[in-house]
């Protein structure tokens, strides 16, 4: 149930180290304006933190990320960004006790007397800018604002009536579609116990079942026995593709119901199909499904609201970003293209 | 903030449990075998001769309360929603009190049936730290500050420790030894109820949306939960799954029982659920990890009526789960095992013989024979002839995973990114669990996907448990099986007719003389390594009353691999990852088949039988996750450690770790090493066993 202890120390170090340097370099930049200024500084991703999202993607995923990913994690870190600023200029730093304890925990570290009161600790974890540096309320704060825009409706929105229902099943039928679903026949030959002649034997097997001189049975009969069955209940194209694989499922897809095809490919051998019943894909209607349909509208809504909201917040900034050259080669030996 | 008529709209969506109105019709016009105690459209897929469902009855969410330390924030909702496809996030390594969730996790091929089992004993206060809105007594309490920060301290970021705040929490409902001392850590009284009774209709919610009443059968959902007792760390959880959606009131947890007393669980299950007049409630508990149980699981019952209790609510037993496999030991250093010469028990070991940190394990001579569920198997037989003939280890087998992560079925080697939240993320995280792994499957032979089916099959043991792959296993054992039937197109209607299946009983001898025959089949998973052999393991009594096992090879034959071709499967499954397929080698078979006499059957000794199938080896997830730090586990021992101390450097240079910490160290455990260790895996699959008893 219960892991192993997790090596906070490690933690201190990182967090010790990151503070000493953070709080090095907010010393230089500090404004006299204390901490609403967050809109004149520009908005910038370097090469550097690039390379560290390059990292932290391999790791993570143990592959390295495509063009496309890495793109797609410096979009994230400059939109975490925008809303953390956007937090800021809102004020959901203010009057918000999760950061101020955190800040106040923090200028315990670095202030010279520990045991003075909570409100003067406070106020010196502002003037060395802390409340900007803390990676904990930084996220802390991006993710109230997300919240924040994700639950504000925009100006205008009315709540989804049945119209905007239907349209939305209308516009996105594959989030709510009933797959089409088939019961196969299929005559199986083992490569185990045919190897490449398995295919031959089904070939032969389907010239006799298409001019009559076998009938289903007796082909089953002809090939060999399949631990599924040789007549399987009703199927989706992804239930099939769990045990015979994907090229199997595919094949299906495109047979019509009553002739013998084949063969076709599974995972084990060769098969010859007859698709004996067919229930076509069909859309629900909207009674039937209109709590998910429901749901998912206001979930994408939510969404749209963070985006727009984004979009809007990011039209301040100036946005910078420097793209390491392509012949950088990261920490993990991944030679970065993008 | 405006959220005005959103929240208000979610709020009654999540309130809302369809209405169930639609009334069972009769598939194919007559009476399913299986008792039907729902209502329900029966299913459009329906065989007579049984299809296997995949599923997974232990798997944790955002409700239990160490996932939630660990930044886990799928609840059961989320985690039935990935069984049948959908995506997850999961907390990143750095994640704390929630955040950040950077990870996606999603399964290419979505499971039969699931059943979310989170730990009852501390669900109340779960409800109100993590889910009750403010102002609710208790919210702002020590441990609730604790459970959402992970800090010991909360507001001293110092403290940050979310095992550790765990184990705070553990402390008094789930870890004591015996039924003395406070049982809550932060609720009393009505408030604490009210809670307990919020969050368990929160699960019965989730299940029941998930689970498809249509006619279609798509997915099946169990209302569970987890049994949570460890005195002094000796693991007696147990998952209690309930047939359908009249269950208690309450579940009876650790606390209700008033300590660790599964006989006390058994006898409120029979109270509340099984006895309860007028009512369809139907329960089992399923244990798992007797291999860290402390030779507790599985202890001499005191009477008749207690074996008979354990062998009612218990017909399953986990053989493999993420914290190892339960099977069998063996430590091939001191060429010994427990109660075994069996070497393939050294598959997926713990070091440790209980749940909780042991400064001294015991060693192979010293372990306890009855961690290992084939000893138990064996000492079950040799019991029942003191006990009325009740057999009270008669266990059926299956596998699951245990995750913590709300992923049910997230079993694929090389897609595993840990179970326990931020503290088992990759890659160093994840290395520091180096013996864990991402569990396993339970199989369940049923006419349909619907609850009473999936229900009844486990009832009667026709199950078998898997390692994580979907290979699909028959066993039947009867006395007159023809050797030809293999051949047949309708050896599975044979195997009923003639005999029984996995789970059953065999009768008594037609003839004096007679040899009992099993035929065992098995049809390898297409998304994984091909099979290397099928094997029968065998126990019984002697006359003497002496335990005794063999395992016989029946169909396919041992094979050995060199370092190349399993460095071929490794880079065959490291360029699968986030592809749909992985195209391994194509040594072994797609399919093995055989008729098998025991001609060592003495008609007088009791005896079990089980199938285990063994594919052939594929890279463990630890192998790809050290390869992927440039460290290999196949190179030589000298040229390993070089590379893992660069790993290590590697790490302590990004800040990922101090310096002087070793993750990378574990990349170089072989079999020349370490007794139980392998950095290849061969998945497998056990079924359960067919008993013989003289005179039925």
């Amino acid at each position: 149930m219960l892991p192993a202890l997790i090596r906070a120390p490690v933690l201190h170090f990182v967090l010790l180290g990151g503070l000493l340097f953070l709080a090095d370099t907010v010393w230089q930049n500090r404004t006299a304006a204390g901490h609403a200024d967050a809109a004149g500084i520009p908005l910038s991703i370097s090469a550097s933190d690039i390379d560290q999202m390059r990292r932290d993607f391999f790791v993570q995923n143990r592959f390295p990320p495509t063009p496309e990913q890495l793109s797609a994690a410096v979009e994230t870190a400059i939109e975490e960004e925008v809303l953390y600023r956007g937090a800021l200029d809102a004020g959901l730093d203010r009057d918000n006790e999760a950061v101020r304890q955190r800040l106040v925990q923090l200028a315990r570290f670095v202030s010279d007397d520990p045991d003075q009161d909570p409100e003067a600790l406070y106020r010196i974890a502002l003037d060395l800018g802390l409340d900007r540096s803390d990676l904990v309320v930084r996220r802390q704060l991006s993710m109230m604002m997300r919240l924040a825009a994700a639950n504000t409706p925009m100006t205008g929105e009315t709540p989804p009536d049945d119209a905007e229902l239907e349209a939305y099943l209308r516009d996105n039928p594959e989030k709510f579609v009933r797959p089409r679903r088939v019961r196969i026949t299929h005559v199986y030959f083992s490569e185990d116990t045919h190897g490449a002649a398995a295919r031959r034997r089904a070939d032969k097997v389907l010239r006799s079942l298409r001019d009559g001189r076998l009938g289903p049975d007796q082909a089953v009969e002809a090939g060999d026995p399949f631990l599924l069955g040789h007549h399987l209940p009703w199927r989706t194209s992804t239930e099939l593709e769990i045990h015979f694989g994907p090229s199997f499922a595919e094949a299906t897809d495109d047979l019509k119901p009553g002739t013998w095809s084949g063969p076709v490919r599974s995972g084990y051998g060769w098969h010859l199909i007859r698709i004996d019943d067919v229930e076509p894909a069909s859309l629900p209607p909207l009674a039937e499904i209109r709590d998910r349909v429901l749901a998912t509208v206001i979930a994408d809504r939510r969404e749209w609201r963070v985006r727009e909201t984004v979009e809007q917040m990011r039209s301040q900034y100036r946005i910078e970003v420097e793209w390491p050259s392509p012949d950088r080669v990261s920490a993990t030996g991944v030679r970065s293209d993008g | 903030m405006k959220y005005s008529y959103i929240a208000a709209t979610l709020a009654i969506c999540a309130g809302a449990i369809p209405l169930l109105t639609v009334s069972g019709t009769a598939q194919a016009g007559s009476n399913p075998p299986f008792k039907q105690t729902e209502t329900r459209e029966s299913c459009d897929s329906y065989d007579s001769l049984k299809q296997p469902f995949f599923g997974e009855l232990h798997l944790h969410t955002s409700y239990s309360f160490d996932a939630y330390t660990l930044s886990v924030r799928n609840d059961p909702n989320a985690a039935y929603e990935f069984a049948k496809g959908g995506e997850i996030k999961l907390p990143a390594a750095s994640a704390r009190g929630g955040g950040p969730q950077t990870r996606t996790a999603q399964l290419r091929r979505p499971i039969d049936f699931a059943a979310v089992t989170d730990h009852s004993e501390l669900l109340g206060p779960m409800e109100i730290c993590t889910r009750s809105p403010k102002g609710t007594t208790g919210r702002d309490s020590l441990q609730c500050r604790q459970m959402r920060t992970g800090e010991v301290r909360p507001g001293n970021p110092n403290s940050f420790n979310p095992t550790g705040v765990a184990a705070l929490w553990a402390a008094n409902p789930i870890a004591r030894p015996n039924g003395a001392g406070p049982l809550r850590p932060l609720c009393n009284g009505a408030n604490c109820k009210a809670a307990d009774v919020s969050i368990w209709q929160s699960i019965q919610e989730a299940a029941e949306t998930h689970y498809d009443r249509s006619s279609d059968c798509k997915f099946t959902t169990f209302v569970g939960y987890e049994y949570t007792a460890q005195p002094l760390g000796s693991n007696l959880h147990r998952n209690v799954i309930f047939r359908n959606a009249d269950v208690p009131f309450l579940p009876v947890s650790n606390v209700t029982t008033r300590g660790p007393y599964p006989p006390v669980l058994w006898k409120k299950l029979r109270n509340r659920c099984v006895d309860k007049p007028g009512s369809d409630c139907d329960v089992l508990t399923i244990p798992h990890n007797a291999n860290l149980s402390g030779g507790m699981m599985f202890p001499d019952p005191a009477d008749e009526e207690e074996a008979a209790e354990r062998a009612f609510f218990e017909p399953l037993t986990e053989i493999y789960q993420h914290k190892a496999a339960s099977e069998c030991r063996y430590d091939r250093e001191a060429q010994h095992g427990v109660q075994t010469k069996d070497p393939l028990c050294t598959f997926e070991q713990m070091i440790n013989d209980i749940l909780a940190p042991q400064a001294d394990p015991p060693d192979i001579y010293n372990f306890p024979p009855r961690n290992m569920v084939r000893n138990a198997l064996k000492d079950g037989m040799a019991l029942a002839e003191g006990l009325g003939g009740t057999n009270p280890f008669k266990y059926g087998l299956i596998a699951s995973t245990d995750s913590h992560n709300g992923d049910p079925g997230d079993t694929v080697e090389q897609d595993f990114q840990g179970h326990a939240g931020s503290t088992d993320a990759p890659v160093i995280p994840m290395l520091s669990n180096v013996r864990l792994g991402p569990g396993g499957l339970a199989v369940a032979w049923a006419e349909e996907n619907s609850r009473d089916s999936i229900f009844e099959a486990l009832r009667r043991k026709e199950t078998y448990g898997t390692s994580g792959t979907r290979p699909v296993v028959r066993f039947f054992a009867g006395w007159d099986y023809e050797s030809g039937m293999c051949g047949q197109s309708d050896r599975i209607q044979l195997g009923y007719d003639g005999g029984v299946p996995m789970g059953g009983d065999l009768s008594v001898p037609p003839d004096q003389g007679d040899k009992p025959r099993f035929m065992v089949a098995a049809l390898r998973d297409t998304n994984s390594a091909r099979l290397e052999r099928v094997q029968i393991v065998k126990g019984w009594v002697t006359e003497s009353g002496k335990t005794r096992e063999r395992v016989y090879d029946v169909a396919g034959r041992e094979r050995k691999y060199s370092r190349k071709y399993i460095q071929k499967v490794c880079d065959a499954q490291a360029a699968s990852i986030g592809q749909p397929t992985v195209s391994l080698p194509t040594r072994g078979a797609n399919e093995l088949c055989t008729v098998w006499t025991d001609e060592d059957f003495r008609s007088d000794r009791p005896a079990f039988y089980y199938v285990r199938v063994l594919e052939t080896p594929v890279c463990r997830w630890s192998t790809l996750s050290c390869q992927s730090a440039g460290v290999n586990p196949f190179a030589r021992p000298k040229v390993c450690q070089r590379q893992a101390t660069r790993a290590n450097n590697a790490a302590a240079r990004a800040g990922e770790i101090g310096w002087g910490e070793v993750p990378f160290d574990v990349c170089c455990l072989t079999e020349q090493n370490d007794p139980f260790f392998e950095p290849a895996i061969q998945e497998r699959a056990w079924t359960s066993p067919v008993w013989y008893a003289p005179g039925g």
